[in-house]
């Protein structure tokens, strides 16, 4: 057999080597040669996108050359392996023995155009080519996009946009007309990106597009363009008898973030029946810099949608409760539980020695997750609440049992270290286990190094065990 | 705006809403520590607003960094901070991290 030439490029330290199609063991020996001839290797690259598959006495030559490489101390990865390949280095429980990368880097511009058309690759290869952009890429992609092919077009016209090609904006617009609404949907995001407002206009043409991903695109990049007149005009799409164009109307105003685009959104939830863009809209006023939207969102609280309730009190815990501490305490105990484990969470910044007393007296009515947020709240509280979190310590509920101890560490208690001590090797949950070792390990206390160790034998959790593993080494 | 050093790598920690006006500032400052380093990290940690014409100026950010082959990495959004980069496909335009220690590799 004849063998051909490995192709291999090798800068700063960094050999890759490209394996041809019918893979034999004698090219491990080119490889070996390279490794002496080369001095001052720091990582070896062995691409595989040629092989189809690969035979066992193939992996005993990666299993050397991966030994010489522990030896010889450089990386070691597979490049752009397939699946069956994926699978025969599983089968021999070896995927883990290799660091395993996609690298398009060793393809040339035909190859990875063609790889556009590949869905799991053709992000990938996009960031690629942004990230190494230059004239003979864009000349590529030019090509491309003048080719009949709309996928590989969308991806062409994503990659310029991506590396900032300012210089392709008359493509871009052209590509609005284009028949595909993929191609079209990548040319409206790019304009956005590029800030080419002349085509803001047309974009607007696309907001009520039957295509939903269409329609959101052109909301986002509206925005993105967006002047003083534009949050009356997409106000407008407000009133569109489609839900999904309401909800992309919504976030577009959301970015906007004008003085206008509030009064529209505000208007709107009088009006508004849809409940998924009730939600949206209540998301959207949250994004808002306003006094009044605390107000907004605290009503919200007694909507009678569970989503919207939960949109509300999330929202709250964005903008911070600020003068309606008492308003979102007795929203700890509604009889929507989501709605008390938000409001909890919202007084975390305010949980004075009075906002925690409520809190603790509210703890038995409410369900589990209000619980748990309490116990998390009280644990940022500027109140001593620990003997009250140590109480938690005994609950039957391992999660309570850990955000308890957790609770205790944040709150900087004397006790939570001790506590630690004794849990880090009786309770029955590996959780609390788990969260006991990690304050061990971080607090350091006398003699630790020793009680930890002698614990690894015995651990039978192994994320315990690791660690265990990790604070004291094996 | 606070800028700290880790490991010898620039941390421009962002606070408050980020604007027209407040991302005119971050640009100026991060394109002129960019005189001196090549890689800037931009923690969006304590960034509870921003608006579109916040977003315009960062991508004007990443617009000059690009030109002038220096590397800008974005981090620790909050989830409605990084849905804004999501909903405009900017998510896809800037190299995000989950966290400042990813950030910082």
């Amino acid at each position: 057999m004849i063998m051909s030439e490995l192709k291999n490029t090798f800068k700063d330290g960094r050999l890759k080597v490209v394996l041809n199609e019918d893979v034999h063991t004698d090219d491990f020996d080119q490889i070996t040669s390279l490794l002496k001839k080369l001095s001052g290797i720091t990582y070896l690259g062995i691409d595989m996108h040629n092989c189809v598959y690969i035979q066992s006495k193939i992996l005993a030559e990666l299993i050397a050359l991966k030994k010489l490489s522990m030896a010889r101390k450089f990386d070691i990865s597979l490049l752009n392996i397939n699946e069956n390949i994926s699978q025969v280095l599983e089968m021999a429980n070896l995927r883990s023995f290799f660091t395993i990368e996609d690298d398009f880097s060793v393809f040339d511009i035909n190859e990875l155009c063609d790889r556009f058309l590949d869905p799991v690759d053709a992000q990938n290869v996009c960031d690629c080519m942004a990230a190494n952009y230059d004239d003979a890429i864009r000349e590529k992609l030019e090509e491309v996009i003048r080719s009949d092919d709309p996928i590989k077009t969308e991806y062409a016209i994503l990659t310029m946009g991506r590396a900032q090609d300012y210089g392709g904006i008359d493509i871009f617009r052209k590509e609005l007309d284009n028949p595909a609404r993929n191609v079209r949907r990548a040319a409206i995001l790019v304009l956005g990106w590029v800030g080419d407002t002349d085509s803001k206009e047309k974009i607007y043409n696309f907001l009520a597009d039957s295509d939903a991903e269409t329609a959101e695109a052109a909301a986002a990049s509206i925005a993105l363009l967006s002047d003083n007149d534009d949050s009356d005009k997409l106000a407008k799409y407000l009133k569109n008898s489609d839900d999904r164009v309401r909800i992309s109307a919504v976030k577009a105003l959301s970015l906007v973030n004008d003085d206008r685009a509030f009064e529209h959104l505000k208007n709107a939830m009088a009006d508004e029946k849809s409940e998924p863009v009730r939600v949206s809209l209540t998301k959207a006023i949250s994004s808002f810099n306003k006094e009044e939207v605390r107000e907004i969102l605290i009503k919200l609280l007694d909507a009678p949608s569970i989503a919207v309730r939960e949109a509300a009190a999330s929202g709250i815990v964005r903008v911070g409760p600020k003068n309606y501490v008492s308003a979102i305490v007795n929203k700890v105990t509604d009889k929507d539980s989501w709605v008390g484990f938000f409001a909890a969470k919202a007084l975390a910044e305010v949980c004075t020695e009075s906002v925690a007393s409520q809190l603790k007296n509210v703890y038995e009515q409410v369900e589990e997750n209000v619980k748990l947020s309490i116990v998390e709240v009280l644990g940022k509280s500027s109140a001593d609440n620990s003997s009250f979190l140590m109480e938690r310590i005994k609950d039957a509920n391992e999660d309570i049992r850990k955000e308890a101890l957790n609770a205790l560490d944040n709150s900087g208690s004397q006790e939570a270290i001790n506590i630690a001590l004794k849990l880090y090797d009786t309770d029955e949950s590996w959780l609390v286990r788990y969260k006991a070792v990690e304050m061990i390990a971080a607090a350091k206390p006398v003699g630790y190094e020793k009680l930890l160790r002698l614990r690894i034998a015995s651990e039978d959790n192994r994320y315990v065990r690791e660690k265990l593993v990790s604070a004291v080494g094996d | 705006m606070k800028i700290k050093d880790v490991r010898g790598k620039k941390v421009v920690c962002l606070e408050g809403e980020i604007n027209a006006q407040t991302g005119s500032q971050v640009k100026a400052q991060v394109l002129d520590l960019f005189k001196t380093c090549n890689l800037a990290i931009i923690s969006f940690k304590g960034v509870v607003y921003m608006n579109s014409s916040g977003l315009r100026e960062i991508i004007d950010l990443l617009k000059n960094s690009t030109k002038s082959k220096k590397e800008l990495i974005l981090c620790d959004m909050s989830n409605d901070i990084r849905e804004m980069f999501s909903f405009t496909g900017l998510d896809k335009v800037f190299k995000i991290c989950d966290t400042e220690a990813k950030a910082l590799g």
